[in-house]
């Protein structure tokens, strides 16, 4: 059964392959709509390098089987699925978490996306002011004094 | 392809700054956006763009075009108008808190706008019906909650415009009814409703039919219908065809001694969960019973029921989540019914009997027994307003142990018991604050001796977590103001207080200490005031408005009308929108009032040393007359009194002789205005009621209850001799408070003001029905009488005092086309963050809102 599934091969920014099973390819929908256009055994992805795609590859796989396998116990299969989504994001370094962001988005994967952006955004929340945030995922203000100051008084006075 | 997303990928790594304008839509919580949006100006764009909800807690903090510029992209928006105070009647009708400037930034500049929901404003026929037309079939929500100022036509407009609309929302509102058209219309064009509410309005000419065919062809979505008193059999049509309704408000059940059965058939929608039904009697109890279990939120506060009653409702609805009853009927026995049967209580509401009479019944009375018992029990609380009639500080520590999820705690403790079993509160206090750490809002109406300075002082250290407080009659000086302030809650953004004993200076420098602060009301309690030290409070950005003190019209439930008086209340904010113009005469801004003085009329009386040498006092008089604004300077060697006149700042003068080392002290500023006397600051027609606060607010009550005797100076304020004295001591202590005056000067003339323009207020009318006691008390009030005036005068609310009009629709437009653009009147200090097509022509606006505005100079 294996080996009736077409398979379809990716190739990174820096060239590095990845054969994939076409089901997988369509969790993607850019990817879907490339394959449908032309179907070409082998597609480049200029805008993904081969770490962060292999990265999307692994998700994506790891999603196609459970939703072919887990079609009528899905409940157990979800409870699954999100320990995996757990382990998957908290070995990856922020600054993979956010080439995934760029990557899901330009591939256009709902799930991977929502799940990246969670998590960056469980991390925003967690923080309680701007400083915070800052600090912890290390980002050089460029706002002037003043600048900085408006957008103050405005979020504590008039806008919740 | 080649946006800066794309791009920053083929260089890993990327940083969060690549990829915030994808991210920060998962970030939701509002002060996460605020935290966001200062990170940096990237993030502040990626906030802009993608902010769905913005909640204006004062539409006088901001202005609509700042709101646009910033969050162009809104889809919903929710703005509050009249400071609370208006719940109560405290406040003028017209006291501002217009929705036109807001409607017409939506129609122009917020094209996304999905729902809009505007609290305690007046909002006009034309407002709506602009709204209506510039978002037609997009606008899916509309609250006009507690609002006033329109009629069944703008309801129309909406219904006609907006056929889509999914929440139509009037509650309490004061609205002229014309005719029911507008349910007609909504019967016959919305498929899509959700919720429809006009609960608490006057509105009454509505057609069974019309309800009943809603419910038909909104059957799919129509969640919740609240409505007025409909005899419930009428509605049976309604609720049969309403198959998913799970919350009804409010029908009326009238008891037919000749037919006792005749609710007995009645059924409800099968998912009802969430109900309130007027005159629901113990009689009539029984048709609840059936799915009592499901009910999930339960309005008692115009049901007929006694405590047992309570009890045996109670017992059947083990998943309550919700009650509103009242506090002399519910009584302890109710709320240990409650802690034995309804642990999943999240919420719970005791107002205050409205009218008391013949009411008194031991059962019924709710005290630190109750309290305990639904401490002990009912861990999910997190809303908990109560009236208690007795109190002790071991029910508070009950509190703060066991209600770890309390979000909202407001107290009142009523004035009919003497002696209360154990006051101060001050260590119950600090117990439930050091315990219910989530709190975000606290209310406390004590009364004298309830709360010591000590007690005020934990008050501030231990509630650092809440953003809403509100106080009444607590504290003893203003030393324990300051304690409070020192300790206090980094969050405080609001601060209501009334009936406390506090000068303005000492309120003045508590509001120093308190950064966070943005909002402050105060009643002030009949002090007199030293004017300097309300200056002191004056900062960038400050605005400092008066309400004058004034005398209400009250119908008791005897039905006897008397004059109630009101003090003055100091209302100061933060405005990043620059002084309001739409102010009516009764309202005081301190440029206002400054503009009021006839100046050439002050005469100021210095006290100076002049004769330590013959020539002093030509030299000094020539010091002075240097001065800009002074007309004549005269010396009384003999009283060593010097008299000023011209307009000029008394304080300039002292410290003009004080340089030149000469030893001057105020003694009296006098006004003499030119103008006669006789036009009255009165409002009549006012009658009070009250009602909640659902979100932000509550337990008040003690507005319309005052404390016969809170503190000492009650008595001052008692004994004035006459009505006449009264209304100048009024009028002085406005003017001490604006900042003009510095000691208390000899002779005070009152001042004229501007007739009032149209009739007050929202609540009762003055024909209180007192036989209905019983009944709901009229929620609005004559609508008939504001909105004959709004229409006859066009918008009479600008023209107060003649000040610019906010514009309609059409007339910006207009301006448009000559001018520059709207929404290209921006801060320059702003601008820079947004990259916007120069304006042609600089406006002259532009530089007076980009200006520090100082309110009390």
């Amino acid at each position: 059964m294996e080996n009736e599934k077409k398979m379809i091969t990716l190739k990174s920014s820096d060239d590095v392959t990845f054969e994939v099973e076409e089901a997988v390819v369509l969790e993607s929908q850019f990817l879907s709509h490339l394959v449908q256009d032309c179907p070409a055994p082998e597609h480049k992805i200029k805008e993904v390098t081969g770490k962060i795609l292999s990265k999307v590859v692994e998700y994506c796989e790891k999603h196609v089987v459970v939703v072919v396998d887990g079609g009528d116990s899905s409940s157990s299969s979800g409870d699954d699925l999100k320990k995996w989504d757990d382990k998957f994001i908290k070995e990856m370094d922020l600054s993979t978490v956010y080439d995934l962001i760029a990557a899901a988005n330009y591939l256009n994967i709902q799930a991977l996306l929502d799940l990246m952006c969670q998590r960056v955004a469980d991390v925003i929340t967690a923080c309680k002011d701007h400083k915070e945030i800052r600090e912890t995922l290390g980002i050089v203000s460029d706002y002037t004094a003043e600048e900085e100051a408006e957008v103050l008084k405005e979020n504590e006075w008039a806008f919740d | 392809m080649d946006d800066p997303v794309t791009k920053k990928l083929k260089s890993t790594p990327g940083t969060v700054d690549d990829v915030i304008s994808i991210l920060m839509p998962y970030v939701t919580d509002p002060k996460d956006r605020a935290s966001a949006s200062l990170v940096n100006p990237l993030w502040f764009k990626a906030d802009s763009e993608t902010r769905e909800h913005v909640t204006i807690a004062f539409c006088y903090a901001s202005s609509p075009h700042r709101l646009s510029r910033r969050f162009p992209n809104l889809r919903s928006l929710k703005l509050k108008g009249k400071p609370r105070a208006a719940m109560f009647n405290l406040v003028p009708e017209n006291w501002g808190g217009f929705a036109t400037p807001w409607v017409n930034e939506i129609a122009l500049s917020l094209r996304r706008i999905r729902s809009v929901h505007f609290r305690r404003m007046i909002v006009s026929d034309l407002d709506l019906d602009v709204l209506a037309r510039a978002r037609g079939d997009e606008l899916e929500v509309l609250k006009l909650d507690k609002c006033s100022g329109f009629s069944t036509d703008g309801i129309l407009s909406v219904v006609k415009h907006c056929r889509k609309i999914k929440t139509l929302l009037m509650d309490e509102s004061s609205i002229f009814e014309k005719d029911g058209k507008w349910l007609h219309e909504l019967a016959l064009h919305n498929t899509s409703l959700e919720v429809l509410n006009f609960y608490m309005t006057e509105l009454t000419i509505l057609s069974r039919q019309d309800l009943a065919m809603i419910a038909r062809n909104c059957h799919r979505s129509l969640v919740s219908v609240k409505v007025g008193e409909l005899e419930m059999l009428d509605l049976v049509g309604f609720f049969n065809a309403a198959v998913n309704l799970e919350e009804f408000f409010s029908g009326a059940l009238n008891e037919n001694v000749g037919d006792p059965d005749k609710y007995t058939n009645l059924t409800f929608p099968p998912k009802l969960c969430r109900l309130g039904l007027s005159y629901l009697g113990a009689n009539q109890m029984p048709i609840v019973f059936p799915f009592a279990a499901q009910i999930r939120k339960l309005d008692l506060l115009y049901a007929f029921l006694g405590t047992d009653d309570h009890c045996k409702l109670i017992q059947k609805c083990p998943n309550l989540e919700v009650l509103e009853t009242r506090r002399n009927v519910i009584g302890d026995k109710g709320l240990e019914a409650l802690a034995q049967y309804c642990k999943r209580l999240k919420r719970l509401r005791i107002e205050r009997e409205e009218y008391e009479q013949g009411m008194e019944d031991e059962g019924g009375l709710v005290t630190q027994r109750g309290l305990i018992a639904l401490a002990q029990s009912c861990h999910e609380l997190k809303y908990l307003a109560v009236y208690v009639t007795d109190i002790t500080n071991e029910s508070l520590e009950t509190v703060g142990t066991h209600l770890k999820n309390l979000i909202d705690f407001r107290l009142v403790l009523l004035h009919q018991k003497k002696k209360i079993t154990d006051l101060p509160l001050d260590n119950g206090v600090r117990s439930l604050l050091m315990g219910c750490k989530k709190l975000r809002r606290f209310a406390l109406y004590l009364r004298q001796g309830g709360l010591t300075d000590v007690g005020l002082r934990y008050i501030g250290e231990y509630s650092q977590n809440v953003r809403w407080m509100r106080l009444g009659y607590v504290g003893e000086t203003d030393q324990g103001l300051m304690e409070f302030a020192r300790g206090c809650p980094k969050q405080l953004q609001k601060l209501e207080m009334k009936g406390c004993c506090f000068s303005e200076r000492g309120i003045a420098a508590a509001l120093m200490k308190l950064r966070s602060l943005r909002y402050l009301w105060v009643q002030v309690y009949g002090a007199l005031v030293t004017g300097q030290d309300v200056r002191v409070m004056s900062r960038p950005y400050w605005n400092i408005e008066l309400i004058p003190d004034r005398k209400i019209p009250q119908v008791d439930w005897m039905g006897e009308v008397r004059d109630v008086e009101q003090p003055a209340h100091i209302l100061a904010y933060y405005s990043l929108a620059g002084q309001r113009t739409d102010c009516p005469p009764t309202v005081m801004s301190p440029e206002g009032a400054m503009m009021m003085f006839d100046d050439a009329n002050q005469a100021c009386v210095l006290k100076v040393d002049l004769n330590s040498c013959s020539g002093c006092p030509n030299n000094a008089k020539a010091k002075l007359l240097s001065l800009s604004g002074v007309t004549a300077v005269e010396y009384n060697e003999e009283e060593g009194l010097m008299t000023i006149t011209g307009d000029v700042d008394p304080m300039t003068l002292v410290q003009k002789l004080t340089k030149c080392k000469k030893k001057a002290e105020l003694v009296s500023v006098n006004y003499m205005p030119d103008v006669d006397l006789t036009s009255s600051d009165e409002e009549d027609e006012e009658d009070e009621d009250e009602d909640e606060d659902e979100d932000d607010t509550c337990s008040d009550d003690t507005c319309s209850n005052p404390d016969p005797r809170p503190m000492e100076r009650a008595s001052q304020v008692n004994t004035r001799p006459t009505n006449t004295i009264k209304k100048k001591e009024g009028m002085l202590r406005k003017y001490l408070m604006l900042g003009c005056l510095r000691r208390k000067p000899k002779v005070v003339e009152p001042f004229p003001l501007a007739k009032r323009m149209f009739g007050s207020t929202r609540f009762g009318n003055g024909t209180f029905d007192h036989g209905n006691a019983r009944r709901p008390p009229p929620p609005t009030l004559n609508p008939l009488l504001q909105y004959q005036m709004m229409m006859q005068q066009g918008q009479p609310q600008f023209q107060m005092n003649g000040s610019v009009p906010p514009m309609h629709m059409n007339m910006i437009q207009q301006q448009q086309s000559q001018n520059t653009p709207y929404h290209w009147q921006i801060d320059p200090q702003y601008k820079a963050m947004f990259p916007q097509p120069q304006p042609l022509k600089p406006d002259p606006k532009m530089s007076a809102n980009s200006g520090l505005h100082y309110s009390g100079k």
